[in-house]
C-alpha cells in the first residue's frame, strides 16, 4: 500500500512551498522597496498573477527537466545546474545569516556567528538532504499548526490598528535612520519611486515576482509530484500573497506609512505588541518569534535540499557536505565590508531572478524544438 | 529425515538424540490394532493422554519439533509416519489481568505466556474464518513459535510479504520474548521511537486486527506486537473505544499535552529562566529568585540531578517486589524530595517541574513510547540551557524531521497527520 518511493503528493508540495517561503516573506518583504502599505498589496496581487502564469509554464517545462542532458547536452545541463546551484547556495547563505541575526537579536545575544551558523546548518542537514519524501511529510505534518499560529497572530495584531493610518500616503523618501539599519548600504543609492506612480507599482510587482525566483527550479522536482502540481504551486503562491497582504495592511494600520520603512523586520515589532488577557506571561513575543525561526529553518532546509538535488540531476559531482561547507563559508564571508545579507538583494533582483526566467524560457524553447 | 519403518531403528535414533535428557521418556507399548508402538514424551508436559488432536507427522524433524513443543509422539512398527498426541503442553501462567495496561472499562483479561492460549483469546473475539494464524519458528536453539495473526480481508496488500521477509531475516539462537523480535526487526536502530506497538490485552488486539493491523505473538511472552504502528497509535488506550466521544477527545488532548510536558518542560524552564526572563511576570521572577536563594547549583545542575534522582526512584520501584515498590515511591518522592528542598540542595520550583515532567511521561499510554520522550528530554534540557528558545526550536525541528523520516513497515510514522491523499502517494 505504501512505499518509500521518493514521491510526494500535491498537498505535500503545497505545504513545502508555503512553509519554505512564509517566514522569509513575512520577515523580509514588508517595507522592502515598493512592498509597503496598500500600494504594496496591489504589487503583491499583480506579482501573484505573474507568478500564477509562471507556474503554468513551469509545469509544462517539467518533462524537459526529467533528463536535462537530453535537452541541453551534458555540459549545457551542467552549466545550468551550476547556475541554479549558485543561486541556492547564495540564498541558503543569506537565510542562514538571517536566522543568525534573529537569534542574536532576540534569543542568544552576543552569540558567536561561527557557532550559530554551524548549528543551523547541521540541524537543517539532518532533515535528510537527499529525501524529498521526508521533507514533504515534515511540511504536511506541521503545516496546519504553523499556519494556524501565524493566522492567529495576524488576527491578534488587528486589535492594535488605527484604521485612519490606512488612508495615508507613503513618505517620499526613506529616513536616514532607516538607511542605517538592515537596509544594505549598496542599495541606498537606488532611487525609490515612493510616490505612488505607475513605475513604482511595476517595480513593486517585479520585486514580488523576484522573491519567487526559487520556484524556477521546481521543474526539477515536479516529476516527483503526483497530480495537481499547478494547483499546488498557485495555491502556495496564493497563501503567501494573502498572508503578506494582511501583514502589509496591519503594518500600515499600526505604524502609519512612514514608520514601516524605518523599521527592520517590522512584523516582529508588531507582534511584540500583542497582549493576551491574564498575567500568565509578561511577554509572548519570544514565543511568536520562535515560530518564525522554525519557518526560517524550513527555508534553509529547502535550499540545501535543492542544492543537492540539482547537483545530482545535472551530474555535478558535489557531495552534500561540501555544499554545506560552501554555504557556511559564504554566510560568514566579508567582501569589503559587505556580507551576503547586504548584496543578496542586488543579486536576486538584477541577476538571478531575470536569468532564471530566461534560462527556463530557453529550455522550454529547446525542448519544444526537440519534440516537434 | 524420513521416519524408519523399523521401531528398533527409530528407538536407537531417539535414544542417541536424547541421551542425557532425563525429562524425555521413551516407552514401548503394544496397542491393539497398531501392534508394537513407541511413545515419546516430555515428562513435565504430559500427565494424561486425552486425544484432542491426532496428526500424522511425516519426517523425523517434524516429529522432534512436535515432541519439544510439549506433545507426545507415537511411532508404530511398520509405519513411515508418526502421530502427534496433543497434551497440556508446558507449564505456564494462565490468563491473568494485564499489569501494564490498566483500564477502568473493558475486559480484564490479559495475554498469557502460551502462544496457543493467546491465539485462543483472540479467536474467542474474532469468530471468523478470515482470521488467519501463520506459525513461524524462530531461534536456532529455542525454535520459538511466533504466530502472525491477521484478518485476510482487512490487511493492506504488500504488508504481509514485508513482515515475512523481515521475520525471515532474523537469525538468532533464541527468542525468549517478543522484545527480541522487536529489536531485531526494527530499523533504523538508532531511533528512540518504537516501530512496534506492544500489547497485553486481547480485546484491544482484536480491535486493532479489525483495523487491518497484524499481530505477532511469541511463545513464552505475554506481550504481543502490533504492526504497522504510527505515532498516533501510541496515544490511544484500550478504553477509548468504549468511552463516550467527548471524554475520549478530552483525554487525547491531555495525552498530547502530556507528551509536550514530558519532552520539553524542563528545557523550556531552563531557557526561560536563563535567557528569556522577560517572558515571565515580575512577581513570578521574584518568586523564582527567592526560591533559589541559597541553592549552590546552577539551574542546569539542579534539573539534571533531580531528573537523575527520579529515574533512580522509578527504576528502584520497578525492581523492588510488590509491597516495597510502592513504598519506594513514597520514600523517594516525598521524603527525599522534601529533604532536598529543606537542605537547600534544590529549589521547590525544580521539584515541581520534574514532577510535572514525570507525570507527563506516565500519562502516555505506551511505556516504550514514553521512554522515547524521557530520552529526548535530556537533549532539550541541554539545548534550553545553552541555547535558550533557539535551542528548543532547533530541537523541535530535528525531532520533527526525524519523525517525518520514520516508517513502520513502509507506513509513514506520522500517519494520519500526513498522506491524507494516500492514494496519490502510496503504492
Amino acid at each position: 500500500m505504501f512505499a518509500d518511493n521518493d514521491v510526494i503528493s500535491a498537498r505535500q508540495l503545497l505545504c513545502q512551498l508555503t512553509l519554505g517561503m512564509l517566514g522569509v516573506f513575512l520577515l523580509v518583504l514588508p517595507g522592502f522597496g515598493e512592498i509597503q502599505g496598500i500600494r504594496g498589496v496591489l504589487c503583491c496581487v499583480g506579482g501573484f498573477l505573474l507568478v500564477a502564469a509562471y507556474c503554468f509554464f513551469l509545469v509544462r517545462l517539467a518533462p524537459a527537466y526529467r533528463h536535462p542532458e537530453k535537452v541541453l547536452g551534458i555540459w549545457g545541463a551542467r552549466v545550468m545546474g551550476i547556475w541554479f546551484l549558485s543561486y541556492f547556495i547564495v540564498t541558503g547563505a543569506f537565510l542562514v545569516g538571517l536566522v543568525s541575526d534573529v537569534t542574536d537579536r532576540y534569543f542568544v545575544t552576543g552569540s558567536s556567528p561561527y557557532v550559530i551558523h554551524g548549528v543551523i546548518l547541521l540541524a537543517c542537514a539532518m532533515a535528510g538532504i537527499p529525501q524529498v519524501q521526508r521533507r514533504g511529510r515534515m511540511a504536511e505534518a506541521s503545516f496546519g499548526v504553523l499556519v494556524g499560529i501565524l493566522l492567529l497572530l495576524l488576527v491578534l495584531c488587528a486589535f492594535q490598528q488605527d484604521w485612519t493610518y490606512l488612508g495615508q500616503e507613503l513618505a517620499q523618501q526613506p529616513t536616514p535612520e532607516a538607511k542605517q539599519e538592515m537596509i544594505p548600504q549598496v542599495t541606498q543609492n537606488r532611487n525609490l519611486a515612493a510616490d505612488g506612480n505607475f513605475t513604482g507599482i511595476l517595480m513593486g510587482i517585479y520585486e514580488y515576482f523576484a522573491a519567487f525566483a526559487g520556484i524556477g527550479a521546481l521543474p526539477f522536482l515536479l516529476n516527483k509530484v503526483k497530480n495537481h502540481r499547478c494547483k499546488s504551486m498557485i495555491g502556495a503562491a496564493g497563501i503567501l500573497t494573502a498572508f503578506l497582504g494582511m501583514a502589509l495592511l496591519l503594518l500600515q494600520g499600526s505604524y502609519g506609512a512612514a514608520q514601516v520603512k524605518d523599521r527592520s523586520w517590522p512584523l516582529i515589532t508588531l507582534i511584540a505588541g500583542i497582549r493576551i488577557p491574564g498575567t500568565f506571561l509578561a511577554r509572548f513575543d519570544p514565543l511568536w518569534i520562535a515560530v518564525f525561526l522554525l519557518l526560517l529553518l524550513f527555508a534553509v532546509g529547502s535550499t540545501l535540499f535543492y542544492c543537492n538535488y540539482i547537483a545530482k540531476k545535472t551530474n555535478i559531482p558535489a557531495k552534500w557536505y561540501w555544499i554545506l561547507f560552501i554555504v557556511y563559508v559564504i554566510s560568514l564571508m566579508d567582501l569589503g565590508g559587505y556580507t551576503v545579507k547586504e548584496y543578496y538583494e542586488i543579486l536576486l533582483l538584477y541577476i538571478y531572478a531575470p536569468s532564471i526566467l530566461i534560462l527556463n524560457l530557453a529550455v522550454g524553447w529547446r525542448h519544444r524544438r526537440s519534440t516537434t | 529425515m524420513e521416519i524408519d519403518r523399523s521401531l528398533k531403528e527409530n528407538r536407537a535414533y531417539l535414544e542417541k538424540l536424547y541421551r542425557d535428557c532425563a525429562d524425555v521418556n521413551i516407552r514401548e507399548y503394544t496397542i491393539k490394532g497398531l501392534g508394537s508402538c513407541l511413545l515419546v514424551y516430555l515428562e513435565t508436559t504430559v500427565n494424561t493422554f486425552e486425544i484432542s488432536d491426532l496428526k500424522e507427522l511425516e519426517t523425523m524433524e517434524e516429529a522432534m519439533r512436535t515432541l519439544l513443543a510439549g506433545n507426545a509422539v507415537l511411532f508404530c512398527e511398520g509405519k513411515t509416519v508418526a502421530y502427534k498426541v496433543s497434551s497440556q503442553g508446558y507449564p505456564s501462567m494462565g490468563v491473568t489481568e494485564s499489569e501494564m495496561e490498566k483500564v477502568l472499562r473493558g475486559s480484564r483479561e490479559g495475554l498469557a505466556d502460551s502462544v496457543k492460549t493467546n491465539v485462543a483469546l483472540i479467536r474467542k473475539r474474532l469468530r471468523t474464518a478470515d482470521m488467519k494464524v501463520e506459525e513461524n519458528f524462530l531461534g536456532k536453539k529455542s525454535d520459538t513459535v511466533v504466530s502472525m495473526i491477521y484478518l485476510k480481508d482487512r490487511v493492506p496488500a504488500g504488508l504481509l510479504e514485508n513482515i515475512r521477509e523481515r521475520l525471515g531475516q532474523i537469525q538468532v539462537d533464541g527468542i525468549m520474548d517478543s522484545g527480541i523480535i522487536e529489536h531485531l526487526a526494527e530499523e533504523p536502530w538508532y531511533s528512540p521511537f518504537p516501530r512496534f506497538q506492544t500489547i497485553q490485552r486481547p480485546d484491544r488486539a482484536a480491535m486493532e486486527l479489525l483495523k487491518g493491523r497484524v499481530l505477532l505473538l511469541s511463545d513464552n511472552s505475554p506481550v504481543g506486537l502490533l504492526l504497522p504502528t504510527t505515532f498516533h497509535n501510541f496515544l490511544e488506550a484500550s478504553e477509548d473505544s468504549y468511552n463516550r466521544k467527548e471524554i475520549v477527545i478530552m483525554t487525547k488532548i491531555i495525552r498530547y499535552a502530556a507528551l509536550i510536558l514530558a519532552m520539553m518542560l524542563s528545557g523550556l524552564y531552563l531557557a526561560v529562566t536563563i535567557f528569556h526572563t522577560q517572558v515571565l511576570p515580575t512577581h513570578l521572577i521574584l518568586s523564582f529568585a527567592a526560591a533559589r536563594q541559597g541553592v549552590p547549583f546552577s539551574g542546569l545542575v539542579e534539573i539534571l540531578v533531580m531528573e537523575a534522582a527520579f529515574e533512580l526512584i522509578r527504576e528502584a520501584g520497578i525492581r523492588m517486589p510488590g509491597p516495597l515498590g510502592g513504598t519506594i515511591g513514597i520514600v523517594g518522592g516525598l521524603i527525599i524530595g522534601d529533604a532536598a528542598v529543606s537542605a537547600n540542595l534544590v529549589s521547590p520550583i525544580v521539584v515541581i517541574i520534574v514532577a510535572l515532567t514525570a507525570l507527563g511521561s506516565f500519562a502516555i499510554p505506551n511505556d516504550e513510547f514514553a521512554a522515547a520522550f524521557r530520552v529526548l528530554k535530556y537533549g532539550f534540557i541541554l539545548l534550553g540551557a545553552f541555547l535558550g528558545l533557539f535551542g528548543i526550536v532547533l530541537g523541535i525541528f530535528v525531532v520533527l524531521e526525524h519523525l517525518a523520516g520514520l516508517s513502520s513497515f513502509k507506513i509513514p510514522y506520522l500517519m494520519p497527520y500526513i498522506c491524507k491523499e494516500h492514494k496519490d502517494v502510496c503504492r
